[in-house]
């Protein structure tokens, strides 16, 4: 008999977990984005993102582009897309990364800690970040008159 | 956040909500869940599985973080409780006038 584990559910609370910004469903967003505060994608988002809190992307959202976490990562829809290239997507979360069953990722998702559940669909590769792995990168300081 | 962020991401960003996550990628804990005791300091509390069976309110939770999704049987009672609770005080009302009149007879 096959010992089935009990399913997790996740209570979404966005007051609580400050995700104060929201990207609607049949909306599409490209370009160089900065989101102070969580964010709860429902449509598609693209390009240069920084999100400072969590990120939450819905059944039917899709994220592409290079992507920085400074929060926990919830995966119902799509990161990358579909079919598409893992170098052509990066995403990189200083938290918790959930895949849930519905999530799909085509891209490369860098995370500290990975949590997957069954069905959830894994095409790119996984990197676990490690504590130092958040310092600032080159490209990420703006070089100033000396 | 003040009461008029609260308002406006209450509205926009929606409600509370709770969604289905899936099955947990991992082999089961095949520990004896009980009571843990810390052996630094003497104090006993509940394993996970028996916390999240006992709570009766999630209000206290940590945010953002996935439980384990109560069973059949407490779905089911959580779904009826307010007619359960109905039921219960009926039944006591029922009772208590059937004695009084009885024994008023």
């Amino acid at each position: 008999m096959e010992l089935k584990t009990p399913q997790d559910t996740l209570t979404l609370d966005p007051i609580a977990m400050n995700v104060v910004n929201r990207v609607a469903a049949g909306t599409v967003l490209d370009g160089d984005l900065m989101f102070d505060g969580g964010l709860l994608v429902q449509g598609e988002i693209s390009g240069q993102v920084r999100v400072n809190g969590r990120l939450i992307v819905w059944t039917g959202g899709v994220v592409r582009g290079r992507i920085r976490v400074n929060g926990d990562l919830y995966l119902f829809g799509q990161l990358g897309a579909v079919g598409g290239n893992p170098h052509d997507t990066s995403l990189e979360c200083q938290g918790m990364a959930y895949v849930s069953k519905t999530g799909v990722s085509t891209g490369t998702l860098m995370a500290r800690r990975l949590q997957l559940y069954e069905g959830a669909d894994l095409q790119g590769p996984f990197k676990t970040l490690k504590l130092g792995d958040n310092l600032p990168v080159l490209h990420d300081v703006h070089a100033g008159p000396t | 956040m003040d009461e008029t962020d609260a308002f406006f991401t209450h509205t926009i960003v929606g409600a509370p909500l709770s969604v289905l996550l899936g099955r947990r990628q991992a082999h089961p804990n095949t520990q004896a869940s009980g009571l843990k005791v810390d052996l630094g300091t003497g104090e006993t509390r509940l394993s996970r599985l028996w916390q999240e069976w006992v709570v009766l309110s999630h209000a206290c939770d940590p945010v953002g973080q996935p439980r384990l999704r109560p069973g059949r049987l407490r779905r089911a009672l959580e779904r009826h409780a307010l007619w359960i609770a109905l039921a219960g005080a009926l039944a006591l009302v029922g009772t208590a006038v059937f004695w009084g009149v009885w024994l008023w007879s």
